[in-house]
């Protein structure tokens, strides 16, 4: 909204709120002043009507008590009584009525005496009718009872016009002797009412009867003398409340017109009728309706004035304000230089100067404004290119780290690979911490076990809690000590229990995982549930020894049964006896020793035999058992060449083992050798291995046959069709011997041209083997 | 005086042959069937030693060893394990509840089980 605007309303709202309000003041103080002045006015002019009228009556009462005192009616009255010359007296008195009565008040229009009977004695006007009885009227009644009667207004049958009776008791002395009256016409009566000055133009003055009748003449109806009835709320009043004296009271009713007056009245006592004054409303506001409407001219008048002053002013105070907007918009354009100040000293003034001030300093902000947003522009651009750059370089990064990540989910898809492997081993695979506390159980772990992967995670692997605990103390501390001290595999059987009590056996290989620097990140142990192979073994074990055992006894019988036989103890034995016996006896041997040999090869393929290694000299092994073929080889005649190497150093290894090894090499050598050949043996130390050769210049093996020579049973042709026994075990049992120690067998042979074994055997020597057999 | 050896064996003809030898070699011998037996032997008899089977019913030879053992006068009576069994874990049992010797009868010839006998006698 316009300043304009803005100044012109609020003007015109004052004006208009000022006039509104000192209009609803005015008006109603004025209301209230007229209403009050009407009132007065009213109540004012009741009151002088009233008491013309009450004058008026009081007029007539003195007559009539002046009349009641006349001697001449009273002589008459009392002649009368007396009944002389009733007729004449009457008559005298009708004249005396006629000549000085009647004549004293022109409105009185008749005179008459009654007796005491209410006989009509004399008349101004009703000669004939002397003794008519007026016994009941109420003239004669009042008058008796009161003394003096006047009546209200009323049609006076008699003489045909509205007049009023009244009438007075005469005394002659103490007597009552009569009563006079006097019919009165109310003209001065109706004069005072119909005196009208200063009711306006519908002012009205009026009596009305306890018939609620208008006994008076009316200003609006004619003839409306008790003809109009006047039931109005006013009348009502005046004649219910005068006994409160509420005579007087200005109401405000519907007249007998039904038009709106306001109105006051006055009982009158005498004549038990009400006076009425009323007027219009509507011509008693008048004036005030008159004021009103001069006041809402007024009223806009001063309105239209402050329109225009306001118009004015408000253009006056905007000019400035104009011009400076004006300014402001040049400035706007552009133009700093501009000047919109005036000289002025209102406020209008000192903003104007105070924006030509700011537009300097605007000005002056803008030409730095400038040059910094150059010099800043440069900066960015500058920044823009290194910013380029540097996302060429992120670009690269990213194209890196998208290679890594292919990398990355490649191993982890790698990962979950083992993972699964891992967790879907049959084997049991835990991974545990550096104290042996179980971070990982695979769910092999759950099966063999028994524990479940909760109750397992957090425990000390192989503690009392879960399934160990169950080998000696020693064992463990052996065991830690390998993997956590010397950080070497570990590997062994290891008897535990599963949770639900059953006992069962592990082969465990228990390993730390050692980070780039050599330290121990944490240990990894598998264990394969072997029970059921240890079950099967044993069972195999258990029937290999017995069937040794029941194979062995009926050889013992024969054994030595021959034996004694041929020892001479049971009788002598002769010739072909003894060369018989021998037989068997010798069949019974090659008997004992296949069986010996087969339990030794039964004990290599089931892996039971137990190597004991001591620190031994592996000559004397040679010697001991070469000594036991001394008598063969002085039979075949055969040459023995020895080539021992002084101080061989010890070697681990199992003596027993190695003497089966040299007892069955040698044994071949004699055995497969002709008649005069020889026998070699080599025995010395080559790059920290034993090397023993023993050679022979026997049968030899022929060449198709060499890839067969280690295995069980085997004999070669040439050897089966010779005289020669044989197992054909010994090889098999050397190999395996041999190779169990970490060394190597060969041979080199021809059919015929010998065989020559070459044996080497690492210096550490064989490995302790917890067995549950010997070979023997 | 001629030494006592008990012969604890359940094989008839082992038995028979065994003790004719050692018979013949100049001992006494007596026998048992089974280790129930030569445990009530023994105290009767009260050998010089003892040439003890393995596997033999009612009591087998390792049970009667523990129980002789355990006795007085079984302590230390010198006992020779005499078996077809060649358990090393028999062995080492043996060993620990004292014998001199475990042999294996199919691998020796009566004539030198003769000699060990008489070398153990001694001791």
């Amino acid at each position: 909204m316009k300043i304009k605007t803005k100044i012109f309303l609020t003007l015109f709202l004052t004006s208009l709120i000022f006039i509104i309000s000192g209009a609803g003041v005015f008006y109603y103080s004025a209301l209230k002043d007229f209403r009050s002045s009407t009132d007065d006015r009213l109540e004012t002019t009741i009151f002088s009507k009233a008491q013309s009228a009450e004058l008026f009556l009081e007029v007539l009462k003195t007559r009539i008590i002046d009349f009641s005192s006349d001697g001449f009616i009273k002589k008459s009255l009392v002649d009368l009584q007396k009944d002389k010359n009733k007729t004449k007296v009457s008559q005298a008195l009708s004249e005396h009525l006629v000549l000085n009565k009647i004549l004293v008040d022109k409105n009185i229009y008749d005179v008459f005496v009654l007796d005491t009977e209410g006989k009509l004695v004399g008349a101004a006007n009703l000669n004939g009718r002397i003794g008519q009885d007026f016994s009941q009227e109420s003239f004669f009644l009042r008058a008796k009872g009161r003394g003096v009667s006047i009546s209200p207004i009323l049609w006076d049958k008699e003489f045909n016009q509205l007049g009023i009776i009244v009438s007075a008791q005469v005394f002659s002395g103490e007597e009552f002797v009569g009563i006079v009256v006097n019919r009165v016409r109310p003209d001065n009566l109706f004069s005072i009412l119909e005196d009208r000055r200063g009711l306006g133009q519908s002012g009205e003055v009026y009596i009305a009867d306890t018939q609620r009748q208008i006994a008076s003449p009316s200003r609006f109806v004619p003839d409306a003398a008790l003809e109009q009835k006047a039931d109005t709320e006013a009348v009502d009043h005046c004649f219910l409340k005068h006994k409160q004296e509420e005579h007087a009271k200005i109401m405000s009713y519907r007249d007998y017109r039904g038009v709106p007056v306001f109105g006051s009245h006055y009982y009158l006592d005498e004549i038990d009728s009400c006076v009425l004054l009323k007027i219009d409303q509507r011509e008693a506001l008048i004036p005030l309706v008159r004021l009103i409407l001069i006041f809402v001219l007024i009223g806009f008048l001063i309105i239209l004035t402050f329109l225009l002053i306001s118009y004015r002013l408000s253009s006056y105070i905007i000019r400035p304000i104009k011009k400076l907007e004006q300014g402001l918009e040049i400035i706007e354009q552009g133009n700093f230089n501009y000047k919109v100040g005036t000289d002025s000293k209102d406020e209008i003034g000192h903003l104007s100067r105070s924006f030509d001030r700011m537009a300097r300093t605007i000005n002056k902000s803008k030409l730095e404004i400038d040059k910094k947003v150059k010099e800043q522009t440069k900066e960015i651009l500058k920044r823009n290119q290194e910013m380029q750059e540097q996302q060429k370089a992120i670009i690269n990064i990213l194209e890196d780290v998208e290679e890594e990540k292919v990398k990355v989910e490649k191993l982890a898809a790698d990962l979950k690979k083992f993972e699964l492997a891992v967790e879907n081993a049959s084997d049991q695979i835990i991974i545990t911490d550096l104290e042996g506390i179980i971070l990982y159980a695979n769910k092999a772990t759950e099966k063999i076990t028994g524990y479940s992967i909760k109750e397992i995670i957090g425990q000390k692997a192989g503690g009392p809690n879960l399934w160990g605990s169950r080998m000696r103390k020693n064992f463990y501390k052996k065991m830690w000590e390998t993997i956590k001290e010397e950080k070497k595999v570990f590997q062994g059987e290891i008897n535990n229990v599963r949770k639900n009590g059953a006992e069962y056996v592990v082969l465990a290989n228990i390993f730390p995982v050692l980070s780039n620097a050599g330290d121990v990140l944490f240990f990894v142990g598998i264990e394969r549930d072997i029970t059921k192979e240890k079950e099967i073994d044993k069972a195999k074990t258990e029937f290999v020894s017995l069937a040794s055992h029941q194979l062995r006894t009926p050889l013992s019988t024969i054994n030595w049964y021959a034996e004694i036989l041929l020892s001479g103890d049971a009788g002598e034995i002769k010739g072909e006896q003894r060369s018989y016996l021998e037989e068997i006896y010798k069949g019974n041997q090659r008997m004992v020793e296949l069986v010996n040999s087969l339990l030794n090869v039964s004990r290599i393929e089931l892996g039971t035999f137990v190597v004991e290694p001591k620190n031994i000299n592996i000559v004397e092994i040679a010697q001991e058992s070469l000594s036991q073929f001394a008598v063969e080889i002085k039979k075949k005649k055969l040459k023995l060449k020895k080539t021992v190497k002084k101080d061989l150093p010890m070697v681990k290894a199992d003596p027993k083992l190695m003497r089966i090894v040299f007892d069955n090499l040698l044994s071949n050598a004699v055995k497969y050798n002709f008649e005069g050949g020889s026998i070699g043996l080599k025995i010395g130390v080559k790059n920290r291995n034993i090397e023993i050769v023993v050679s022979d210049t026997g049968m030899g093996i022929p060449e198709e046959q060499h890839s067969s020579i280690f295995t069980k049973l085997f004999r070669a042709d040439n050897v089966r069709g010779s005289n020669t026994e044989g197992t054909g075990l010994g090889l098999y049992i050397v190999k395996a011997i041999v190779e169990h120690t970490g060394g190597k067998i060969t041979f080199k042979s021809k059919q015929n041209k010998g065989a020559t074994f070459y044996i080497s055997i690492p210096l550490k020597g064989m490995q302790k083997k917890k067995g549950t057999k010997k070979l023997s | 005086m001629k030494k006592k050896i008990l012969i604890i064996e359940d094989e008839e003809t082992l038995l028979s042959v065994l003790s004719k030898k050692l018979e013949k070699e100049g001992f006494q011998v007596v026998k048992a069937k089974n280790g129930e037996e030569g445990l009530s032997v023994f105290v009767k008899e009260q050998p010089d030693l003892i040439l003890l089977d393995i596997i033999m019913p009612v009591m087998d030879g390792m049970e009667m060893l523990k129980r002789l053992r355990e006795t007085e006068k079984g302590k230390d009576v010198p006992v020779v394990i005499l078996t077809n069994l060649s358990e090393a874990g028999k062995t080492a049992e043996a060993l620990e509840q004292g014998v001199f010797d475990y042999l294996v009868k199919s691998d020796w010839k009566l004539a030198d089980l003769v000699e060990k006998i008489k070398q153990r006698i001694k001791s």
